[in-house]
This record gives C-alpha cells, structure tokens and sequence, in this order.
C-alpha cells in the first residue's frame, strides 16, 4: 500500500483538515506511526506538524481518555 | 560575499502566510463579520495582500483555553474561527503579529508559512490498516477445514511411522 498524500498528489497538510488529521490519532489521540499510517516520512512530517498547530488551536486534543 | 547577499534578499523577499484565530464567543454573531475585517485591515495595513479568507464559524473546542486581559482570566470552551492568507513581506509579518496580540478579542491565533493553492480540496476517503488485518492474512494461509479429522488411533499410527523413517 502506498503513501495516501503522494498516491492523491497532495502536497500540503493542512490543520484546519480536522476530520483527515483524526484518522491520524489513536483513541488517546497520539500520533499514529509510519508504520501504522502507511505514510511516507515527508509527509509523516507534514502530518505531524500539522496535528501539532491543530493542537495549539484547540481543534484536536493533547489528550483523550 | 555573494551569498550573504542572497540571503539579505531573501529575508525581505515577500511569502503566502495565513493566521488563524478564535475570536471570543461573548461576541454576538452578528458582529463577527465586523471582528473579522478588522484583522483584514490590519493585514492591509501593514503592506499584505489578502488572497483567501474564511469567515469566523463557531466550534467547539477540544479542551478550555484560558487567556488572561488586564489581570481577569477568562477560559473557554468554544470559539468562533476563522482563517485569513495574505501575501506579504516579512517585516509585515511581525507587525500583524503585534496588531493581533493587542486585539483583545482574540484569543488565541497562529501564523504559519503556507501555500497558495486551496489546501482544503476534497479529498478521497481514506482506509485505514486495521489493527487484525496482518492476523486474518496469517490464519489464511494455513485455512483449518482443510485438515483432516483423524481418531486417536490413526493419530498414534502415523506418528509410529514416522519415528520408524
């Protein structure tokens, strides 16, 4: 299986994308690994960053229980 | 010589940002709007070019942001957001950052280097990998039908023949 952003062209992630950047979280909402997201690490980076300023907005949780 | 130059030239260079924004939810719908071109103003103001906006929505936050005017903390649960991308200088940038930190009816805001395409195109449904998938693929290859049922006898027997080879 391939990457999903480079299999659809897309070259940003955006964090205001709040329903594609939940796929990316675990039921604690931490970030899902490469491993498990089956993303590139370009875009595992991308991915990452833009789940981060989601968090600093208070559009996705540091935490979940 | 040449390449402290280049980066002179490239740190006045002007780039796409955006900032984005919660403006507190005591505002009554109607004057959001008038909230939000404030901060358009303020961009214009310092020498960017607006190039897309979205108008302020009401969310719901996923935890209570606290922010603190004049000594009083206020926290909240629920924002109105909005987003603005400009094109300006990076001076100008600093400069809108000061303007929307002294905007008391933002709360919170965040300034990032982005693109100019529309980053929130439609996108194709995402699967994900499933946690048991790897199992199922395994318990597949090696299906249990298959075997043959055998009694304790012919059990004994063929291991009997086994050990004589």
């Amino acid at each position: 299986m391939q990457c999903y952003f480079s299999s659809n062209n897309i070259k940003y992630v955006d964090y205001k994308d709040i329903e594609l950047l939940k796929k990316f979280l675990n039921p604690h909402a931490r970030i899902l690994t490469k491993k498990r997201t089956m993303v590139c690490s370009k875009h595992q980076r991308m991915l990452a960053s833009a789940i981060k300023r989601a968090r600093f907005m208070a559009l996705l949780p540091y935490v979940s229980s | 010589m040449i390449k402290e130059k280049n980066i002179k030239e490239d740190v006045s260079e002007p780039s796409i940002y955006e900032v984005g924004y919660h403006l507190i939810p005591s505002i009554a719908e109607e004057d959001v709007p008038a909230e939000a071109s404030v901060l358009k103003d303020s961009i214009e103001s310092a020498g960017g070019a607006i190039l897309s906006d979205e108008n302020p929505k009401s969310v719901r936050l996923a935890y209570a942001v606290d922010h603190a005017v004049n000594n009083v903390k206020n926290i909240y649960d629920s924002a109105y957001f909005g987003w603005i991308k400009f094109f300006v200088t990076p001076s100008g940038v600093s400069k809108i950052k000061g303007f929307i930190e002294d905007n008391h009816k933002v709360f919170r805001f965040i300034i990032i280097k982005t693109v100019r395409e529309d980053t929130l195109a439609k996108r194709p449904p995402l699967r994900m990998k499933k946690a048991g998938d790897e199992k199922k693929s395994v318990s597949g290859a090696t299906p249990v039908e298959n075997i043959p049922a055998l009694s304790v006898e012919e059990l004994d027997k063929t291991i009997e023949e086994l050990v004589i080879e």
